[in-house]
């Protein structure tokens, strides 16, 4: 039987349901005062209703106060000039571009006579304080912390994490480079070392068969020579450009190995013909480098035993591109 | 005719030309070049009139007044060297102009206070409405006129300042829930919606409700069986403590609609159901 029963539900909206409040103009809704400054907002209390009403103030601020200590107010019918100050006082001791949040809230103060169900209405406002100097700087400052704090946390943790992820793509970037290039120059070192081997080999050949030529020649001497030949210390590995012209500027073991040339000039080592290179008479270049031979890059491949600096200056056939070829052998 | 006539007449004939020759002496003279000692001159001035100028184009700020006009005056000098009673103030205008809205004077008055000599004071007041943007910078300008129909205009970056109005209004006194059965869902108010009218040039960005329970001194409705919603095509939300209604705002001239339901428990005794005097609902606007 009780599904059948009335209810008869009434909400009532007490007699003050519309309220407005005044403030003083704010550029952007922020107020920009120096240290330790005062200053007073003016609130206008508006009732437009044909009843009085009570109406009462909060605020929230560590700067602001009400400077009536009453926060009650009746407002007359139709009255529209309520006037009320909020006092600010900025701290002597913040900083250009803090600011502090005022708060503040008016609401009527409804009675009801019992029995009736009351809606009230509240308007609450909000606006900044921003410390500035006496030029306003501090303002920008004041807006920067502002979009900061007012981004969403999920942007911000969007942000973040994009931010991440780029860094990791950059990190992984230059890890990828790195080895990349270490890499190659292992692949130079290798290719060196493989040429040093080659020639350790020829060498060794040349030792054997000198063992075969001069029996005396005891272990002990070849074991150290070989060692000499054969150890690839790390230096050799990672010598620099000035070790390597070093070696290129090395003279002929012997004068029967240097270069002569008909009008006098002898070139001692692969430098020289770098050096000479550049002053050499075209005739004279043309008399020892043809599409037929290259006595540089011969004398190269059998006094100096550089047999891939040998096969490059092979294919070299103006001074120029000689010059680049040696040029290239300590520069590589 | 005897000669003693004859005589009279030639003489008084004589006399009337002499009279004559006197009185156009200067004319003749004048016409034959003749060098006098007395001169005369036709003189003729010709006085134009001095256009008015205006200074001193002034404004206190206006602050809006809910739901309808302000009255903000415009104060300024107009100054004519032919005396302030050649200008009349009640022809005079003022126009104040932000964002493109421009609202003009209803009527200009003489500001007596600044009235005297060579200057006319006057005071234009303008009508403003409650919903016009709050700024500081309703650029000013007036427009006088004297007895001789010049105009004196200024339109010279004077300013006006109108204040910020955060008002609104619930336009129903009264939510009613027609009689329903306990354990009934879906019970609209019957005099839905509530209509919320801002009537200010503040904006309201969101919107709260707080409800609490209603009871009949015996059983209660908790304020959770309520729901409120921006829009009528769902029930919304519960009731509650600090509820914000999703997509419910209040932009400057303009209203907002809130729909209230509720789903009946069960087991209700029957009555009237109601808050208590300190338990009302409330309804609070911020940004």
């Amino acid at each position: 039987m009780k599904q059948f029963l009335i209810l008869i539900l009434l909400l009532t909206i007490p007699l003050s349901y519309g309220l407005g409040v005044a403030q003083d103009y704010m550029e952007d809704n922020t107020l920009r005062l120096l240290k330790g400054e005062s200053h007073f907002v003016r609130l206008t209390l508006q009732n437009p209703e044909d009843v009085s009403v009570n109406v009462k103030i909060t605020l929230e601020s560590e700067v602001a106060e009400l400077t009536d200590k009453n926060p009650t107010y009746n407002l007359s019918p139709k009255s529209f000039d309520n006037e009320l100050f909020i006092k600010i006082t900025c701290p002597k001791n913040a900083k250009i571009g803090d600011y502090y949040t005022v708060t503040y809230a008016v609401e009527p103060q409804t009675s009801s006579d019992g029995g009736q169900i009351g809606m009230n209405m509240r308007i609450r406002r909000s606006f900044d304080v921003v410390i500035v100097n006496e030029d306003g700087v501090g303002y920008n400052k004041y807006i920067m912390k502002k979009a900061r704090e007012e981004t969403p946390k999920r942007i911000r943790t969007v942000k973040s994490i994009l931010i991440g992820i780029l860094s990791i793509v950059i990190l992984a970037g230059i890890f990828i480079g790195l080895v990349k290039k270490s890499n190659l120059l292992s692949e130079k070192l290798l290719k060196k070392d493989k040429t040093i081997q080659k020639d350790n080999k020829q060498k060794k050949e040349q030792i054997k068969l000198k063992k075969e030529i001069k029996p005396e020649t005891t272990d002990e001497e070849e074991k150290q020579e070989l060692k000499s030949e054969t150890a690839i210390p790390d230096e050799q590995k990672i010598k620099d450009a000035t070790e390597i012209k070093k070696e290129l500027e090395q003279p002929a073991e012997s004068q029967d190995q240097y270069f002569y040339f008909h009008n006098g000039t002898t070139l001692k080592s692969i430098m020289d013909i770098y050096y000479y290179l550049r002053v050499m008479p075209q005739e004279t270049f043309k008399i020892h480098v043809s599409t037929d031979k290259n006595d540089f890059s011969n004398w190269v491949l059998g006094v100096f035993k550089k047999p891939e600096l040998a096969k490059t200056m092979k294919f070299c056939q103006t001074k120029e591109e000689m010059m680049k070829a040696i040029e290239h052998e300590w520069k590589k | 005719m005897s000669s003693k006539k004859i005589t009279i007449i030639f003489l008084t004939t004589i006399l009337c030309v002499i009279t004559l020759i006197g009185l156009f002496t200067p004319v003749i003279g004048q016409a034959f070049g003749a060098n006098n000692t007395q001169k005369y001159f036709n003189i003729s001035v010709v006085i134009s009139n001095a256009a008015p100028t205006i200074t001193g184009v002034s404004a206190a700020s206006g602050t809006p007044t809910e739901g309808t006009t302000t009255a903000v005056h415009i104060y300024f000098n107009v100054t004519d060297t032919n005396g302030y009673t050649d200008v009349n103030p009640t022809q005079a205008s003022a126009n104040v102009t932000f964002n493109g809205v421009t609202r003009s004077s209803a009527s200009c008055a003489d500001y007596g206070a600044w009235t005297g000599g060579n200057i006319r004071g006057v005071d234009c007041t303008i009508n403003m409405n409650y919903y016009d943007e709050s700024s500081a910078s309703w650029d000013i300008s007036v427009r006088a006129i004297d007895g001789a129909a010049a105009v004196a205009n200024d339109s010279n970056a004077n300013t006006m300042t109108y204040d910020t109005l955060y008002a609104f209004t619930l336009e129903q006194s009264n939510i009613n829930f027609n009689s329903a059965s306990p354990g009934a869902t879906g019970l609209n108010a019957s005099d839905d919606p509530q209509v919320l009218n801002n009537t200010g040039n503040g904006a309201f960005t969101k919107i709260n409700i707080t409800g609490h329970s209603l009871t009949n001194g015996e059983d209660t409705i908790g304020a959770g069986n309520f729901t409120v919603n921006a829009t009528a095509d769902a029930a919304g939300m519960a009731v509650g403590s600090n509820i914000l209604i999703t997509g419910a705002s209040l932009s400057v001239n303009s209203t907002q609609n809130l729909y209230v339901w509720l789903d009946l428990p069960s087991g209700l005794s029957n009555g009237t159901y109601s808050t208590n005097s300190t338990t009302n609902w409330l309804i609070e606007a911020y940004n």
